[in-house]
């Protein structure tokens, strides 16, 4: 680990880049709602319970009156304060509702990719250092869990851990009379965990497994055999080493599949994250909600990109950011 | 010291890249193996510390206090290398891990093994440094390899060779890479270290160079040696063709005004070596006999060897 | 060195797609059970003779359904891949031969989509504008995009300097020769080995968004997941595993066809 001015600047330098991010996605937002057929609220029109008088004071409210500039810049003044207005469906701000579904996909995703790292660093390992039959048996194990349905796997792991062996729930977060127990979360996470990380692991193993065939190439592992060290330390303190520090970025530059994912499982399990609040809003046609959710999801993508490029600059010594 | 018989090595695609070597080196001596690229060289070196693929096929002995190092165990060989023979090649900076310090991977050898505690291999280390001519080695100790500069880091890598005390050491093109003030520098130092008594291996292609240092020196064209003798032999009285076109060919500050003399051809390809002497088709002295007989080693009245139909004329 | 018999992969893969290309779209020819007839009293049968993959909630064949209910997901995979590929490769060709401003703003755009979840956008246009085939295609196709053309930029960025391009540049070679007549095809099988890639995915993503309920339509396997997972409790197990695989080799089908090619021509 080294600090130095280089690195502070880097980071500011990738934080300001963050706000560009963040007014694309909005106006992206801004973009969509105004390109539905009809206008944002030409749907609810169409849709019995809400009256046309209902629907003209919505308008006014929300100011869809006045010219698309003056509309796009009060979008993005409330954007900024939080105030992505008032769900239809809940009735409550949006931005309280996603603080409620977001914690939840925040740890899901938290698990998953310890998990998927886990597995794909160790198959990844086990593939170059075993070779042969068990490499070839990993491959095509990667390659499966790769073209599989991630939503099938989830279903699959209902209809034996749920239904027959009657060992885990199928739904939901947890069942609480008495307040938080971890007990129960946890038996709840497992499922949406493992098939989460199904969907994440192949890239990683891949990676792994191509870094470390690279690596046990070079050079400078013959000048450490050269020097008499045994091919086990050879292999802890250097090849490993050097072999896995690029894995870091690929396990960062997921963000999109990680989320895009997530949104699935979460419908799968009932898992009250981020992504079934954004499918129940498009059954609900809660277009508030919608266009928040966007917003978060690029949102958390973009500052885990930042994460990884941060914790890579700080480990890998190469860096030179004078 | 150590002594080479018959050694041959062919690589998995058929290469021959050495054919039969057979060579020693005493104590206290510096021996120079000269060659072009494809000559084989490099590939002794790595025979010696048995750092060729698993899958290149190598025959002969390499006879080392009294054990053939072809044939050690795993753990023998572990023991031998670094600590009895060392080796330094021409690329400092893919010898080291470029994400340690260059200084735990001086001492690292003795450091795991236990034999050296890290303060003291710590002090050693910047001892050596220093006397390799290394400023301010206390702070180079602790420096990554990508923060040295050529001339450092290669000197870092003979530090970490020399660490252990080898009895023995290989160098392979040490100072290819560097500019030529840098090479005289570390050229400097290298005697240093003939003089401290250590028994060397010193691979070049340049022929000056190996001039200047070693005792004695083994020419080697497309895996095969073809002269071997003193240094004031085989450099300032060459009879082998070959190594009569090596040195004309070297550029001096006198030949730049006549002129170079460059070889006529060029290196064959070790696949399909020309037949007979496998220098003939760019030899001016060729005869017959040169493109159907391959020339075996012989011993020349002044007691060198050399791989030459014309030479055994001469005697 | 290219292998002139075509290797495993291609040949699985080829043999898998055409195998469920014939029978989704003239298995009504030759199936002899029908997928959509009901026999509500015959609902939920484990495997059997008369029905070698069972029956499902209503009564209907599960083989037939599975052999017949791949159309959506192969029509979606096939178009939204090609679609993809053709966008991405253009894109990424363009973006970086004309370089400078358009190549910046193309990345930024690029960088963009890439940093949203696939699924969500899908989701949100589907939303918004309906869920008929046309538009998933479409939805699929301009958000897959981005990969590629990361890759073809960077393909182009190196051919452009080589030493035929630029010649040809210099000749006078207008840029949509230049593109079509040589940085295309000295990309095209990277192009070809991506586009078994993208169709491997968007059989997926088609799979995904029919389960969530928007077929654009007919029988999807990934809807037939759906309705199982709602009777799950029932232990019908052959409701959720016939579909499922069934994706998982139409899937797996396209991605051997993209290794098979990759392999041969490494």
């Amino acid at each position: 680990m080294h600090l130095n001015r280089g690195i502070a600047k880097y980071i500011a330098k990738r934080l300001a880049l963050l706000p560009l991010t963040i007014f694309s996605v909005i106006t992206i937002d801004f973009v969509l709602i105004h390109l539905a057929p009809g206008g944002p609220f030409q749907i609810l029109l169409s849709d019995p319970s809400f009256s046309p008088q209902e629907v003209a004071t919505l308008q006014e409210e929300y100011g869809l009156n006045k010219p698309l500039l003056i509309q796009y810049f009060t979008y993005i003044y409330q954007v900024l304060h939080g105030n992505f207005g008032i769900s239809y469906f809940y009735g409550v701000p949006v931005i309280r509702v996603i603080m409620d579904y977001l914690p939840n996909t925040l740890v899901l995703a938290g698990f998953s990719i310890l998990v998927s790292s886990a597995i794909g660093i160790l198959f990844g390992i086990l593939s170059t250092s075993l070779g042969g039959l068990i490499d070839r048996a990993l491959n095509t194990l990667a390659i499966l869990s790769y073209t599989l349905p991630v939503f099938w796997f989830g279903i699959l792991l209902i209809l034996v851990f749920s239904v027959s062996l009657r060992l885990l729930p199928s739904t939901g977060v947890y069942v609480s009379n008495t307040g938080f127990n971890l007990a129960q979360y946890l038996k709840h996470i497992i499922m949406p965990t493992l098939s989460l990380s199904l969907l994440l692991y192949p890239p990683v193993y891949f990676f792994t497994r191509s870094s470390m065939l690279e690596v046990a190439q070079a050079n400078f592992v013959r000048a450490l055999y050269g020097k008499g060290l045994s091919e086990g330390v050879v292999f802890r303190k250097h090849v490993l080493r050097n072999a896995l520090l690029p894995v870091i970025t690929v396990i960062g530059l997921h963000g999109a599949v990680l989320f895009g994912g997530a949104t699935i499982v979460e419908i799968v399990f009932t898992w009250p994250g981020m992504g079934l609040l954004t499918y129940t809003a498009i059954l609900n046609k809660d277009y508030p909600i919608l266009l928040a959710s966007v917003f978060f999801y690029s949102l958390l993508v973009a500052v885990l990109n930042l994460i990884v490029d941060i914790v890579y600059v700080f480990i890998d010594p190469r860096i030179n950011l004078k | 010291m150590l002594e080479i018989r018959n050694l041959s090595v062919t690589y998995p695609d058929g290469t021959p890249a050495l054919q039969n070597l057979s060579i020693s080196l005493g104590t206290r001596e510096v021996l120079g193996i000269i060659g072009e690229s494809g000559s084989g060289k490099s590939t002794l070196a790595l025979a010696i510390m048995r750092l060729l693929p698993p899958d290149a096929n190598v025959k002969g002995e390499i006879i080392y206090n009294g054990k053939d190092i072809l044939r050690l165990s795993k753990s023998e060989l572990e023991r031998v290398r670094g600590t009895e023979i060392a080796m330094i090649f021409q690329d400092a900076l893919s010898a080291f891990d470029p994400l340690m310090r260059v200084g735990p991977q001086i001492v690292e050898k003795a450091v795991t093994n236990k034999t050296l505690g890290y303060k003291e291999a710590r002090a050693r280390a910047i001892d050596l440094m220093r006397g390799l001519g290394v400023t301010n080695p206390e702070a180079r100790f602790d420096a990554y390899p990508h923060e040295l500069s050529g001339g450092l880091r290669q000197r870092a890598f003979i530090a970490m060779g020399l660490f252990q005390k080898p009895k023995i050491i290989i160098l392979d093109e040490p100072t290819s890479a560097l500019d030529v003030i840098t090479q005289a520098q570390l050229i400097q130092t290298i005697r240093g270290l003939k003089e401290g008594g250590l028994s060397m291996i010193f691979i070049t292609h340049d022929i000056a160079l190996a001039s200047t240092i070693c005792d004695r020196v083994a020419v080697l064209y497309a895996g095969k040696m073809m002269e071997y003798g003193s240094v004031h032999q085989v450099i300032h009285r060459p009879i082998h063709p070959y190594t009569q076109g090596l040195i004309e060919s070297t550029p001096t500050l006198t030949s730049v005004r006549r002129g170079l003399k460059a070889m006529k051809g060029y290196l064959p390809n070790l696949k399909s070596l020309p037949g007979g002497c496998r220098f003939h088709p760019r030899c001016p002295f060729a005869t017959d006999i040169c493109r159907s007989v391959d020339p075996e080693l012989a011993e020349l009245s002044d007691g060198r060897l050399v791989a030459c139909h014309m030479a055994a004329d001469s005697k | 060195m290219a292998n002139t018999k075509l290797n495993g992969e291609i040949m699985f893969g080829i043999s898998v797609i055409l195998f469920f290309t014939i029978t989704s779209f003239f298995g009504k020819y030759f199936i002899p059970i029908n997928p959509s007839v009901q026999h509500l009293s015959a609902a939920f049968q484990p495997p059997s003779w008369s029905h070698p993959f069972g029956t499902d909630y209503l009564g209907r064949d599960v083989f037939a359904r599975t052999l017949e209910g791949g159309s959506v997901s192969i029509e979606v995979g096939v178009a939204a891949g090609l679609l993809t590929v053709v966008i991405g490769g253009l894109v990424g060709i363009f973006s970086a031969y004309y370089g400078y401003k358009v190549d910046i703003t193309i990345q930024r755009v690029v960088d963009i989509i890439l940093s949203i979840p696939l699924i969500v956008l899908v989701l949100v246009l589907v939303a918004l504008f309906g869920s008929s085939i046309a538009l998933i295609v479409f939805a699929i196709g301009i958000l897959t995009w981005p990969s590629l053309a990361r890759i073809t930029r960077a393909e182009t960025l190196s051919l452009k300097e080589r030493d035929f391009v630029y010649a040809e540049i210099v000749a006078g070679a207008s840029g949509i020769h230049v593109v079509f007549r040589h940085l295309i095809p000295n990309q095209a099988k990277t192009i070809l080995v991506y586009s078994g890639l993208a169709m491997s995915s968007a059989t997926l993503i088609q799979a995904a968004l029919s389960y969530l309920g928007f077929t654009g339509g007919s029988v999807s396997w990934g809807f037939d997941l759906y309705m199982a997972q709602q009777y799950i409790f029932n232990g019908s197990w052959w409701m959720t595993f016939f579909p499922g695989a069934a994706i998982t080799l139409t899937s797996l089908g396209f991605y051997m066809i993209s290794e098979g090619l990759r392999k041969m021509w490494r």
